[in-house]
C-alpha cells in the first residue's frame, strides 16, 4: 500500500480539524496518554452524563494519524452509551490489528489503511486507549508501549 | 565511500540513521562469525588451549580499541554500552563521594543516557543538578558551562557531539579550564566513528561510547578512565571473573579494568569492535570526516534551497558532524519518516532520547538525518525526492473545518 492511501483526504482533514480540540466543560472523565516511541501526547476529556457520552475533546501534539484518529473518535462516540462506545473501541481495535474485521464502521473505516503500516498502529490507537482508561477510571498513565 | 562493504546496502536502501546505530560492514560480521565458530571459549579462567587463545584475542581487542581513542588499555573498561558506562561512573565512582552540598553540571542537550543516571545519584545523595541551557544553534561555549561550576561542583557531564545537532563541543578547552576538584565525563557515543578522538589530548576523566555506533556489534561499549580517577572507581555490579578472593562478606577485587567487569564479558562483541576499529583506522578518521562533512554541506544547502517550510537546528557556527535535525512546518516528523520509508529512505523521527531539549526548544519532535561512511550523493538525492513527496501529500490537502 502506498502512503497516499494512508494519508487519504478524510484522515488529512481530521488531522487538521479543530472541531474536537479543547476540553469538555464540565469534564467528568479525563486522562493523559503517551506514545513513548515518537513522543506523541494527548490530553483527553469526556463529559458522560447518565451513562451517555455527551462530548469528547482532546488536546495534544502528534502525527497526522494520531490526531486524525482522535478527531474521528470524538465524532464517532458523541451520543453513544458507554457500552456502545466499548463496542466501537473493540471494532476499531480489530480494524487496526486483524484481518477479520468486516463490519462497516463508516468514517472510522478510513483508519483501516494504518494496518498496512504496522509501525504506525500505535499512533492510531493512542486516543482510543486513553479514552478507554478515562472511562474505566484506570489510574495508571496510558502508554502505547 | 565504502557502500560496497555493507551487505545490507546491496539493494536500494538509503540508510540515514547512523546516529541511532551504524550498519555493519562485512569485515566486522566476518570477524565475529569466525571467532564464534572457531576461536570462542570463556576468557581468563580456562586451562585449556582454546581458552588461552580466546583470552589472548580478547586482551588484544581491548588494546586495539583503547588505542583507537588514545586510551590506556589498563584503564579501559568494557561495559554493555555508553548507557551502562555512564551508570558505572555515576554509581560506581560519583555516588560514594557525592555529598548533599555538591552539584552536578549537565547540559540540556544531553541524551537521556547522560542525563538520567546523574539525576538518580543526585537524588540519592541530596545533591543538586545544574543544567546549562542551549540555544537552537546547538552551540555551547566553555564560558557557558563554567558559569554553572563552583566550589561544590563534583562532575560535569557533557556529550562530545550532540545527537541532535551534530555540534562538536569544546571538550579540550573545557577540561583545561575546569577547576582541579571537578571531574569531567564525556559521552562520546556520537563522536568516535566520525572524528579523531584522543582522550589524553582531551584531558577528560571519563570517556564513554557504544560499539554499535562505531560499525561494531550491539551490546558492548567502553569507559576510558583517567589515571587520577581509576583507583576511585568501584564496581557497579559484582560477580564472577573480577575478583582475587571472596569470603563470607569480604572480597578483594582484581586490579585493572577486569576488577570493574562482573561476569563473563561480551567476548565476541570486543572482537567485533576491534575489527571495526582496525577497519576505521585503515580508512582513516580524517578521510571519513572529510567525506561526511562534504555530504553535510551538500545536504544543508539542498534542504535550505528546496524547502521554504524547513527549520534546521544547529549548523550555524563552530564544528559539526553529519547529523542534521529539522522540522517542516505543519508536518509531524513521524509522518515524514513514514513517507520517506516508502522511498527506501531510513531516517529517524521523534524526540531522539533528548526530551529535556525538545521541551526547552518547545518542539514535540524532530526529523533527523545522519551520515555514515556508506552514504553518498545519491542518498541525499533520494531523501530530497522523498521530502518533495511529503510536501506533495501534505500540501494537497487544505482543511480548515
Amino acid at each position: 500500500m502506498q502512503t497516499i492511501e494512508l494519508y487519504q483526504a478524510l484522515i488529512m482533514d481530521h488531522s487538521r480539524s479543530k472541531k474536537y480540540r479543547g476540553c469538555c466543560d464540565p469534564t467528568t472523565h479525563a486522562k493523559d496518554g503517551h506514545n513513548p516511541m515518537c513522543g506523541d501526547h494527548i490530553k483527553l476529556t469526556a463529559q458522560i452524563v447518565d451513562d451517555k457520552i455527551k462530548h469528547v475533546r482532546f488536546e495534544g501534539e502528534g502525527c497526522a494519524i494520531s490526531m486524525a484518529s482522535a478527531s474521528l473518535m470524538c465524532e464517532a462516540l458523541e451520543g453513544l452509551t458507554v457500552a456502545e462506545a466499548q463496542t466501537v473501541f473493540k471494532d476499531v481495535h480489530a480494524l487496526l490489528t486483524s484481518d477479520d474485521q468486516t463490519k462497516d464502521l463508516g468514517k472510522l473505516s478510513a483508519l483501516e489503511n494504518v494496518k498496512s503500516f504496522p509501525m504506525r498502529v500505535k499512533c492510531a490507537t493512542l486516543a482510543w486507549h486513553t479514552l478507554q482508561a478515562a472511562i474505566t477510571n484506570n489510574q495508571n498513565e496510558v502508554s502505547t508501549e | 565511500m565504502r557502500r560496497d562493504a555493507f551487505p545490507a546496502l546491496d539493494g536500494d536502501l538509503c540508510y540515514l540513521d547512523t546516529a541511532a546505530s551504524a550498519l555493519k560492514p562485512k569485515v566486522v560480521a566476518d570477524a565475529t562469525y569466525q571467532f564464534e565458530l572457531s576461536d570462542y571459549a570463556n576468557v581468563h579462567r580456562s586451562a585449556y588451549k582454546l581458552g588461552y587463545k580466546a583470552s589472548v584475542a580478547f586482551d588484544k581487542a581491548r588494546e586495539t580499541c583503547a588505542h583507537f581513542i588514545g586510551a590506556n588499555p589498563e584503564r579501559f573498561v568494557w561495559v554493555g554500552g555508553a548507557t551502562a558506562g555512564i551508570n558505572l561512573i555515576a554509581h560506581g565512582f560519583l555516588k560514594p563521594i557525592l555529598c548533599k552540598q555538591d552539584n552536578i553540571v549537565l547540559t540540556i542537550q544531553e541524551h537521556h543516557a547522560n542525563w538520567l543516571p546523574w539525576w538518580d545519584v543526585a537524588k540519592a545523595s541530596g545533591a543538586s543538578v545544574r543544567v546549562v541551557p542551549v540555544g537552537e544553534d546547538g552551540v555551547i561555549t566553555v564560558e557557558d558551562v563554567l558559569q554553572y561550576v563552583d566550589k561544590n561542583t563534583k562532575m560535569v557531564a557533557i556529550s562530545h557531539v550532540s545527537n541532535i545537532t551534530g555540534q562538536v563541543q569544546p571538550i579540550k578547552a573545557l577540561c583545561q579550564k575546569l577547576p582541579e576538584h571537578v571531574y569531567c565525563c564525556v559521552d562520546g557515543a556520537q563522536a568516535v566513528a566520525h572524528i579523531d578522538v584522543d582522550v589524553n589530548d582531551l584531558g577528560c576523566d571519563f570517556y564513554v561510547a557504544s560499539a554499535h555506533k562505531m560499525y561494531g556489534p550491539s551490546g558492548i561499549g567502553f569507559v576510558a578512565v583517567s589515571k587520577r580517577c581509576f583507583s576511585l572507581c568501584h564496581p557497579y555490579q559484582t560477580g564472577g571473573g573480577m575478583v582475587l578472593s571472596v569470603g563470607h562478606g569480604e572480597v578483594v577485587f582484581q586490579d585493572g579494568p577486569v576488577g570493574l567487569e562482573a561476569g563473563t564479558p561480551h567476548i565476541t562483541g570486543a572482537i567485533g569492535l576491534a575489527a571495526a576499529c582496525d577497519w576505521l583506522r585503515e580508512i582513516g578518521l580524517s578521510a571519513i570526516r572529510a567525506h561526511e562533512l562534504r555530504l553535510t554541506d551538500i545536504a544543508l544547502s539542498c534542504l535550505r534551497e528546496s524547502f521554504k517550510n524547513i527549520k534546521i537546528f544547529g549548523h550555524s557556527q563552530g564544528d559539526q558532524t553529519g547529523v542534521i535535525s529539522f522540522e517542516m512546518h505543519g508536518i509531524h516528523p513521524h509522518d515524514i519518516a513514514t513517507i520517506l520509508d516508502e522511498h527506501q529512505v531510513a531516517m529517524r523521527a521523534g524526540h531522539h532520547c533528548a526530551m529535556p531539549l525538545m521541551r526547552h526548544w518547545q518542539v514535540p519532535a524532530l526529523t533527523r538525518l545522519s551520515f555514515g561512511i556508506y552514504n553518498d550523493q545519491k542518498d541525499i538525492d533520494k531523501m530530497l525526492q522523498g521530502l518533495q513527496r511529503v510536501v506533495e501529500i501534505f500540501g494537497t490537502h487544505h482543511a480548515d473545518n
